[in-house]
C-alpha cells in the first residue's frame, strides 16, 4: 500500500508541482489550499507526511503545525515546511512548533524526494 | 470677519499694553522726579507728551500696518487653501487609482496561475502519454519477442519451424528405413533366386534319376513295369518342378526389377529430400537468425525509446520545477500590493488632513486616460469594477460611511 502525503499550499501551481513529483515517485497525494482546509482533511484520513507552506490565509503553516501536533495520531507524523531563503526566523519558529524539516523554494523533484524519503519510504 | 484678523488684533493689543505700561512707567518716573527735584518736571512733562504723541501716531500706523498685514496673510491663506484643496484632490485622485493597480496585479496573478496550471497539466499529460506509449510498446514487444516467464510469438514460431525441419528429417529417416527394407527384400529375392537354382538342379537331377530308373525298369522287363510307372511320374514331377522354377525365377526377376526400380526411385527421392531438407534447414536457420536480429534491433529501439521517454519525463520535471516561478511571482506581487494598500491609506489620510473633498474625482475617471491605456478587456473590466466599487465607497463616505479598504 502506497504512502500518503498531504501538500498544503495556497498556490495552486505549487500544489501541482509537488503533487506531480510525489505521484511520479509512487506516493498518494492529498492537496489542501490552506491550514484550515488541511485540518479538515486530516480528520478521518491517514496521512504519512505533511508538506506545508508557511504564509497562507485562514491558518498559516506554523499554526497548522501546532494544531497537527495536538491531534491524536499525528504527534510524530513528519511535517516538512516549504520556505524561502529569507525565512530563517520562520524555520526556527517552525522547528519549535514541531516541524520535522524544511525545503527551500524553488526545489527540484530530486531535492523534494530526497527530503521526503528521509522520513518515509 | 476674516479668520486671520483675531490673531493680528491680539498682537496689536499686546503692543498697546506695552505702550500703556511705558506711559505708566513715565508717569511714575515724573512723580519720582517731582518729589526729588523741580528741575526735572518740564522735561518729564515733555517726555510724557512726546510719549503720548508717539503712542497715538504709532497706534494709527500700527493699525494701518496690521490691516495690510492681514490682507497679505488672508491672501496667502486663500492661496494655501486652494493649494491644499488641489493637493488633497490630487492625492485623493491618485489614491483612487491604487486599487485599480492592485486589482490589475491580482488579476495578472490569477491569469498567470491559471496559465501555469494549464501548462503544468499539459506537461503532465505529455508525461502520461509518453509512459503509456512506452508501456504499450513494451507489451507488444513482450508479446512478440517474449519476456521472462512468457512464451512469445517468436519463440513459438521458432519452435514450429524447428518442428517442421525436424519432421522433414524424420520423413527422410523413414524413407531411409523403407530403402533399407527394400534392400532386404532385394537380398531375400536374390536368396530365393539362388534357392530356385538349387531347386532347378534338384529337378534336373530328379529327371535324370527318373530317366535312369526308366532304363533300369525296361531292362527288368515285366518286373520293372511298376517301377517304370513310378519313374514316369517322377519325370513328370521333375518337369513340373522345372516349369514352376522357371515361373518362380520369372516372377522373382520381375520382383527384383520392380524393387530395384523402387529402390532407385527412393534413392533419388531421398537424395532430393535430403537436399531440400538441408536447404529448408538452412533457410529456417537464416530466417531464425534474421528474426533474432530483428528482435534484438526492436529491443534496442524499444530501450532507446524508453530512455528517450525517461529523458522527456526528466526534462518535463525540470520544466515543472520552473513552474514554481509562478508562486515566486505571486509572492513578489503580493509584496507590492500590500504596501500599495498602506500607501493608499496614507494618501487618504493625508488628503483628509489637508481638507475636505468638495467634489469626487471619480467623475474624472469614468473611462478616461486609463481606459485608453488598458488594451485588454480583462484590464478594462478591472478598471470598471474598481471604479464602481470606489464610487460606492465615496457615496458611503458622503453619507458618513467608511471606505472599505479592508478588501485590499
Amino acid at each position: 500500500m502506497g504512502k500518503t502525503v498531504m501538500i498544503v499550499d495556497d498556490s495552486a501551481s505549487m500544489r501541482q508541482v509537488v503533487g506531480f513529483a510525489l505521484k511520479d515517485a509512487g506516493f498518494d497525494v492529498i492537496a489542501a489550499v490552506d491550514g484550515k482546509d488541511a485540518v479538515g482533511k486530516l480528520t478521518g484520513t491517514k496521512v504519512d507526511m505533511i508538506i506545508t507552506d508557511l504564509n497562507m490565509p485562514n491558518l498559516n503553516g506554523i499554526e497548522l503545525i501546532k494544531q497537527v501536533r495536538r491531534t491524536d495520531g499525528y504527534r510524530f507524523t513528519p511535517i516538512i515546511m516549504l520556505t524561502t531563503e529569507s525565512q530563517e526566523s520562520s524555520k526556527a519558529e517552525g522547528r519549535q512548533a514541531g516541524a520535522s524539516g524544511w525545503i527551500v523554494k524553488p526545489f527540484t523533484p530530486d531535492q523534494l524526494l530526497g527530503v521526503v524519503k528521509k522520513f518515509i519510504r | 470677519m476674516d479668520k486671520y484678523q483675531p490673531n493680528l488684533n491680539r498682537k496689536l493689543l499686546a503692543v498697546k499694553i506695552l505702550l500703556v505700561q511705558l506711559g505708566v512707567l513715565g508717569a511714575t518716573w515724573v512723580s519720582l522726579a517731582a518729589n526729588g527735584a523741580i528741575r526735572f518736571i518740564i522735561p518729564s512733562v515733555a517726555c510724557l507728551v512726546a510719549g503720548t504723541a508717539f503712542f497715538l501716531i504709532f497706534s494709527k500706523w500700527a493699525g494701518s500696518l496690521a490691516r495690510q498685514h492681514n490682507d497679505v496673510v488672508n491672501s496667502q491663506a486663500r492661496q494655501m487653501d486652494e493649494l491644499a484643496r488641489k493637493t488633497g484632490m490630487f492625492l485623493r485622485e491618485r489614491a483612487q487609482l491604487i486599487p485599480v493597480f492592485v486589482n490589475q496585479l491580482q488579476e495578472t496573478v490569477k491569469q498567470t496561475e491559471e496559465a501555469a496550471l494549464g501548462i503544468g497539466e499539459g506537461f503532465m499529460k505529455i508525461v502520461e502519454r509518453a509512459r503509456s506509449q512506452t508501456g504499450r510498446a513494451s507489451d507488444v514487444f513482450a508479446q512478440f519477442a517474449g519476456s521472462e516467464g512468457n512464451t512469445s510469438l517468436v519463440d513459438s514460431s521458432k519452435k514450429s519451424l524447428r518442428e517442421v525441419t525436424g519432421s522433414l528429417e524424420d520423413l527422410n529417416g523413414l524413407v531411409r528405413e523403407v530403402l533399407s527394407d527394400i534392400e532386404v527384400f532385394m537380398r531375400d529375392a536374390e536368396n530365393i533366386k539362388s534357392i530356385t537354382t538349387e531347386i532347378e538342379y534338384i529337378s534336373d537331377r530328379t529327371n535324370l534319376i527318373a530317366l535312369n530308373a526308366a532304363i533300369e525298369a525296361a531292362r527288368a522287363g515285366e518286373h520293372g513295369r511298376g517301377f517304370a510307372i513310378v519313374a514316369e511320374e517322377i519325370k513328370k514331377l521333375s518337369e513340373r518342378t522345372n516349369k514352376a522354377v522357371v515361373e518362380i525365377q520369372r516372377i522373382i526377376q520381375k520382383v527384383q526389377s520392380d524393387i530395384h526400380s523402387s529402390h532407385s526411385r527412393a534413392e533419388g527421392k531421398i537424395s532430393e529430400s535430403s537436399r531440400k531438407t538441408s536447404n529448408a534447414e538452412e533457410i529456417v536457420e537464416t530466417a531464425l537468425r534474421n528474426l533474432d536480429d530483428a528482435v534484438r534491433l526492436a529491443g534496442s529501439k524499444l530501450a532507446a525509446l524508453s530512455r528517450e521517454a525517461e529523458t522527456l519525463v526528466n526534462d518535463i520535471s525540470g520544466i515543472m520545477v520552473s513552474m514554481q516561478f509562478q508562486d515566486i511571482t505571486r509572492q513578489r506581487i503580493e509584496h507590492v500590493t500590500a504596501p500599495l494598500a498602506t500607501l493608499k491609506e496614507d494618501m487618504e489620510g493625508l488628503s483628509g488632513s489637508i481638507g475636505d473633498m468638495e467634489k469626487s474625482m471619480l467623475d474624472r475617471f469614468d473611462g478616461g486616460a486609463l481606459a485608453g491605456l488598458y488594451t485588454m478587456k480583462s484590464e478594462r473590466d478591472v478598471l470598471a469594477r474598481t471604479l464602481n466599487e470606489d464610487a460606492k465607497a465615496v457615496a458611503n463616505e458622503r453619507d458618513g460611511g467608511e471606505i472599505p479598504w479592508a478588501k485590499l
